[in-house]
């Protein structure tokens, strides 16, 4: 196991009109490859803030943060661009699939963007990464015709086009019932297994199952719990 | 991202979005009303535009002298037309009476026709500019160019009779017609009938009458033929004396030609310039049409972005999550609104076709007799083209620059 992302002294702080929201106060955590990592708190407490800047979709005003030992500091948008597609993969809570798409055609999207995946083999990565989340019966279905938990199977597999290393998933089973939980987890286990580095966002006890640590944020602080 | 797979998967979700539909429909009327008024203006302008610089009728001056009375006491008296040649843009000058002279020719009088021919005056700079074969030159005789949709019937009873078959000019190059007509020679007694006047005309050319807006039973003989004919054929005391026809280059110069004429003490009888006025209502109106038009499209346009503006938030923040730049997001999102906008061109071209079609049959007879030839024009569409994606690129580029600005996370939680 090795240091993917490494977080020093991080803060972040919203500013509006009116006032200023501190999401982040002096975080500092390493992630290593093939872990599992749970990050639970209350509402507002900034995961989610956490979980975005991980993901560069959030700025962050100090601190430092590595990503597979690349600071990203001072990165360009078109840099910030690359290290999302070849890094990162990212899960929603309400799967954001287009529902003009196919499964297989959802999973080849973020493909477009990579020129090392041949337009010939797109279409067979999809439908295997489909396989790997049990979905190899619906490569040809659109997203009205599923259920919540296999959309959220498509997204999995979708996130996993590129081969990130880095999987970041918020609430990712939110919408979801007991059972639907229960496979998306032990999914995101067998990712972690296999060497990716997982970060799940959750409130799910659940959660704490199939976690190797599990991290709190109590008003913008981190701390481990396990 | 390649251009291809942008466009490929846009067409994807775009055709397979049946809430599209409805904007595709009144994109397409939008397009329809386009293109119908750019192909008018068109048509109305290039009728008006061709009648006024083709048809001599349109730069013909009808020109009296001040002193006609003169002539009558004595017919040697010199009214002095001869003068408006000096002015500059009158390029030619002749009597009235010499303009046309319809006549039957047993030549092409069988049970399929009367036989009935328009000649025209044909000098060098009155007859067609546009002429398929030789064209008559001042001095020939013997020689015509007739319609090349020729019809040697009088017009009231061939035009509107649907079994009118009329004759390719192109294949009687090379012919010849032949006329008749009793001759009269003029003594202290009068006008006494001379024999007969025979003539034989070999067509050297061809020209387009709906162009120049003749009778299809048009032939242009040169003048001395003309005026040989008319002299050896028709009884005229000139009592009432026939006015002088001056040809003026071009119809812009009509204002001009006549002010010159005035000066040299004649009068204008008729004013042969085009009704200007009228011309720039139409005009005005066409481009108010098309100006409303736009406005529409790019409205209707803006409307559907906006509407799509809570999906495309989404969509955008996921292509960003995964790594799309704000160039490929725009390419997508252009290939979205280019697709419906082709779809609704190419259904909008279809409709005015079949429309335009449908009209030719219909109104066949009305667009026959008033020599209305509607032809082939590319310029309609093409500029209908143009408008389109000038209208996708500026409605779509604003609204997805504007959100691919936004953070991420702020677009999924709204």
């Amino acid at each position: 196991m090795s240091k993917v992302i490494e977080i020093k002294n991080l803060s972040k702080t919203y500013k509006t009109k009116t006032r200023e929201v501190q999401a982040l106060r002096d975080v500092s955590v390493d992630f290593e490859s093939g872990k599992f990592y749970a990050i639970m708190g209350h509402s507002g407490s900034g995961k989610s803030t956490l979980i975005s800047i991980i993901g560069l979709l959030e700025s962050f005003e100090t601190g430092e943060y590595k990503i597979n030992e690349k600071d990203v500091r001072g990165l360009k948008n078109h840099e910030e661009a690359e290290l999302r597609r070849d890094s990162i993969g990212f899960i929603f809570q309400e799967f954001f699939l287009d529902e003009h798409l196919k499964a297989y055609e959802n999973v080849i999207m973020p493909m477009l963007i990579n020129e090392r995946i041949k337009k010939e083999d797109r279409k067979k990565r999809a439908i295997e990464l489909l396989d790997l989340v049990d979905l190899s019966e619906r490569v040809e279905h659109f997203p009205k015709e599923m259920s919540g938990g296999e959309k959220q199977r498509v997204a999995i597999a979708r996130a996993l086009a590129n081969d990130p290393k880095v999987i970041l998933a918020d609430e990712p089973t939110g919408d979801l019932d007991e059972e639907n939980e229960e496979k998306i987890f032990k999914i995101l286990k067998e990712l972690s297994q296999e060497g990716k580095c997982v970060i799940v966002v959750s409130h799910s006890n659940e959660v704490k199952k199939y976690a190797d640590e599990i991290l709190t944020i109590e008003k913008g602080k981190l701390s481990k719990e396990k | 991202m390649k251009i291809s797979d942008a466009i490929k998967y846009s067409y994807i979700k775009t055709i397979r979005d049946k809430k599209n539909i409805y904007f595709i429909i009144i994109l397409t009327v939008c397009l329809f009303i386009l293109i119908a008024s750019l192909f008018f203006r068109i048509v109305y302008f290039d009728l008006v535009d061709d009648s006024i610089e083709m048809s001599k009728d349109s730069r013909k001056l009808a020109v009296r002298s001040k002193e006609e009375y003169k002539y009558v006491k004595d017919k040697t008296y010199d009214l002095g037309y001869d003068e408006l040649l000096k002015i500059e843009h009158v390029v030619d000058t002749y009597s009235s009476k010499y303009d046309f002279y319809p006549i039957i020719s047993k030549t092409f009088k069988n049970e399929k026709y009367d036989g009935n021919v328009l000649l025209l005056y044909g000098s060098e700079e009155s007859q067609p500019k546009y002429i398929n074969g030789e064209k008559i030159r001042n001095e020939d005789t013997g020689v015509a160019i007739c319609s090349k949709r020729f019809y040697p019937n009088g017009e009231d009873k061939g035009m509107t009779n649907k079994d009118i078959e009329i004759l390719n000019g192109d294949d009687l190059i090379g012919t010849t017609f032949e006329i008749e007509k009793e001759k009269y020679s003029q003594n202290e007694n009068g006008f006494l009938p001379d024999g007969i006047y025979k003539k034989e005309y070999r067509i050297i050319g061809t020209f387009d009458a709906y162009e120049t807006r003749e009778p299809l039973s048009s032939c242009y003989i040169s003048p001395r033929d003309m005026k040989e004919l008319y002299d050896l054929t028709i009884v005229n005391y000139d009592y009432v004396v026939p006015s002088q026809f001056a040809i003026i280059d071009k119809y812009i110069n009509i204002e001009a030609a006549i002010d010159d004429i005035k000066k040299l003490g004649f009068e204008v009888l008729t004013n042969a310039s085009a009704d200007y006025e009228t011309l720039n209502i139409i005009k005005s109106i066409c481009l108010l049409i098309t100006s409303v038009i736009i406005v529409t499209i790019i409205f209707v346009s803006s409307l559907y972005v906006k509407k799509q503006n809570k999906k495309k938030k989404n969509d955008i923040a996921i292509m960003k999550s995964y790594g799309y730049e704000k160039k490929d997001i725009i390419k997508f999102s252009l290939g979205s609104l280019s697709c419906l906008m082709a779809i609704s061109f190419v259904i909008g071209i279809i409709l005015f076709f079949i429309t335009l079609i449908m009209l030719k049959i219909i109104f066949k007879n009305f667009l026959l007799e008033n020599h209305i030839y509607i032809g082939i024009y590319i310029s309609p569409y093409m500029t209908a083209l143009i408008i389109l994606m000038i209208v996708t690129i500026i409605t779509n580029y604003f609204t997805i620059n504007k959100l691919s600005k936004r953070q991420t996370l702020s677009i999924i939680k709204e």
